[in-house]
């Protein structure tokens, strides 16, 4: 069992009137890949913000509850909402690079933290992201191109090199694989298997196999609620919860 | 002209003398104090031709108009035409006009545009130093920083009534503070400028949080996302896609600027100025016009050569206008490299 590296306690998270996310309580371990699973719009997406308060920029949104990141309360007054976005990574649903070319897409975070001394070293950072998100051999003779005239699949792809550039702690990742076919999947997953051993990677996604395939801990959320939570392999063999039993086996969802 | 063999006894001296402007004996005293060697030397001198002559030459006066003309005479056309023949008298571009000083209205021929586009052009720089800045400023701010909350909402909803206030109201405002409150010069650029600053501010506001606006979130959450502030997130990605819409706003804003008369009306640009303004920042202090007073000046004056002088300050005042239209256009494309 590993260490506890997020611990979130009694999240409730408001848009304006609408509530979205009820009462959740989670603890989400070191070095493990954790899967949200659940029908659209049930809330893994905002449960996701939640952990980097990405939600602070949706000026409707309104989080009450703890949530603790190696034991410091992330919504305390102290922490500074930048630092945190520093150590916990996030790849958006939507693709979005930046308007600029591949290399400065990857090598912005690196940038902006200080975390090259010299052209050599960010040119290293950015080489790795590259090949750690499968990207490299398809981009290595075009980095200054335009990020935003890749495919969809190579966009999203993208944004995973750009996250994981800046070497955070935890990755937040939702939906990653969405616009991937199975070969660059199989490479994103390799990558998360590889990410596990030095980071805690959070997952959102719609598949089931995905989920199976590359988590070790499964939450099943529905309509706001976090239904169920457990190691991924009783989730899928053994769902202690009607609703997750359905979900799964494809009666809805 | 006798010298050229040409006939004067129909003509006396006087009238012969008239044929060029009443700018020429001030000139030609000035060169004798300055040169007094010349005295009694043969100097060439190049002269502007009276406002009727020239208007003779151009079609607008005719013999026949010149009977009933008290400022002509048809003895004066015809020796025009003799001087023509003779190659003394010819017609060329008069680039003093756009270089030299307003003239009374005894010499319509010798009025110029120079201090009114000095003063035009240095309100402008006035204008642009003063109002992109505060103007992008104010905009980001209200855009990216500020709580959205009653207090916002009030500056918002007067930004856009200041944009429909009329310009004389802005040119009573500089006159009772920048003049009458704060002591500044009347008719200077520096005055002008400020009043046209406070006047083009809502335009780039408008404009510029409007462009703001158009960049996609998804790109500011891109940038927080990888643990930019927002600071960053706006200076590194939000604004350099925004400025191609602030460019246009501004240059809009100055353009329009530049065609305001009814303010600088008010705070004395429209004083007859034989100076041209000093090299700023002094400058801004100096009495100056502007090319739309000038214009609305010339077309109240009464002789008709004025309209001709009208005519083509409107003709300036355009192809500065189209100039800066075209300059907004290569900005925007320059800047519009979208990826
Ligand atoms: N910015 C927002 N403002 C208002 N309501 C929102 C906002 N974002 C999400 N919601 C609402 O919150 C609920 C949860 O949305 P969320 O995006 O978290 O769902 P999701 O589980 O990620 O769905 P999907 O699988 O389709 O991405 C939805 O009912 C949605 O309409
Ligand atoms: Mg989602």
């Amino acid at each position: 069992m590993q260490p506890t590296k997020i611990a979130a306690r009694d999240v409730n998270v408001w848009y304006g009137d609408a509530h979205a996310i009820k009462d959740v309580s989670v603890d989400i371990a070191d070095n493990t890949v954790t899967a949200f699973i659940g029908p659209s719009g049930c809330g893994k997406s905002t449960f996701l913000r939640c952990l980097n308060r990405m939600n602070d920029t949706i000026a409707s949104a309104r989080v009450t509850g703890d949530i603790l990141i190696d034991d410091e309360d992330i919504y305390d007054r102290k922490v500074d909402p930048v630092q945190l976005r520093a150590k916990v990574g996030m790849v958006f649903q939507k693709p979005n690079p930046f308007p600029k070319s591949i290399y400065d897409n990857v090598a912005y975070g690196p940038r902006i933290h200080g975390l090259a001394n010299g052209k050599a070293a960010l040119d290293e950072i950015v080489e790795s992201a590259l090949r750690r998100a499968a990207l490299w051999d398809e981009v290595k003779d075009r980095l200054t191109a335009a990020g935003t005239g890749l495919s969809g699949g190579q966009q999203q792809r993208l944004c995973i090199a750009r996250a994981v550039a800046t070497s955070p702690e935890i990755l937040l990742m939702d939906e990653p694989c969405s616009a991937l076919d199975p070969i660059a999947t199989d490479q994103v997953e390799n990558l998360i298997h590889d990410l596990r051993r030095n980071y805690s990677v959070v997952i959102v996604t719609h598949s089931m196999q995905q989920a199976s395939r590359v988590s070790q801990k499964t939450a099943y959320f529905h309509l706001g609620n976090m239904v169920e939570y457990g190691d991924t392999t009783d989730i899928f063999t053994r769902p202690r919860d009607q609703r997750t039993e359905n979900y799964i086996t494809g009666r809805i969802g | 002209m006798i010298a050229l063999g040409l006939d004067t006894d129909a003509i006396d001296r006087e009238a012969a003398a008239a044929l060029v402007s009443r700018q020429a004996p001030a000139t030609l005293r000035n060169y004798v104090r300055a040169n007094p060697d010349a005295i009694g030397t043969i100097q060439p001198f190049e002269f502007l031709a009276g406002g009727r002559i020239d208007a003779y030459l151009k079609g607008d006066v005719t013999l026949q108009s010149a009977e009933r003309d008290r400022n002509v005479s048809p003895a004066q056309l015809r020796l025009a035409d003799a001087l023509r023949e003779a190659g003394t008298l010819k017609q060329r571009f008069n680039f003093g006009f756009l270089t030299d000083p307003d003239a009374s209205d005894q010499r319509p021929e010798a009025a110029g545009l120079g201090v009114a586009i000095l003063g035009s052009l240095y309100m402008m720089a006035i204008v642009l130093v003063l109002a992109l800045p505060i103007g992008v400023a104010a905009s980001v701010y209200l855009e990216e920083f500020a709580p959205k909350n009653r207090l916002t909402d009030i500056v918002e909803v007067n930004i856009s009534n200041l944009a429909a206030v009329p310009s004389i109201v802005f040119g009573i405002l500089g006159l009772a503070i920048f003049i009458n409150f704060m002591g500044l010069p009347q008719s200077a650029p520096i005055v002008g400028g400020l009043v046209l600053t406070l006047m083009t501010l809502p335009t780039i506001i408008i404009s510029t949080r409007a462009s703001l606006k158009s960049v996609p979130p998804s790109i500011r959450d891109a940038a927080l996302g990888v643990g930019a502030s927002r600071m960053q997130a706006v200076f590194h990605h939000v604004l350099p896609l925004a400025a191609p819409g602030i460019l246009t706003g501004t240059i809009i804003g100055l353009a329009q600027a530049l065609g305001e008369t009814a303010p600088l009306l008010l705070i004395g640009m429209v004083a007859f100025v034989r100076d041209h303004p000093g090299a700023p920042p002094e400058g801004f202090f100096d009495p100056a016009t502007a090319l739309p007073v000038q214009i609305f000046n010339w077309t109240q004056r009464s002789d008709p050569a004025f309209v001709e002088r009208a005519s083509g300050a409107i003709i300036v005042l355009l192809v500065f206008l189209l100039a800066m239209n075209a300059l907004a256009i290569v900005l925007r494309r320059r800047f519009e490299r979208r990826w």
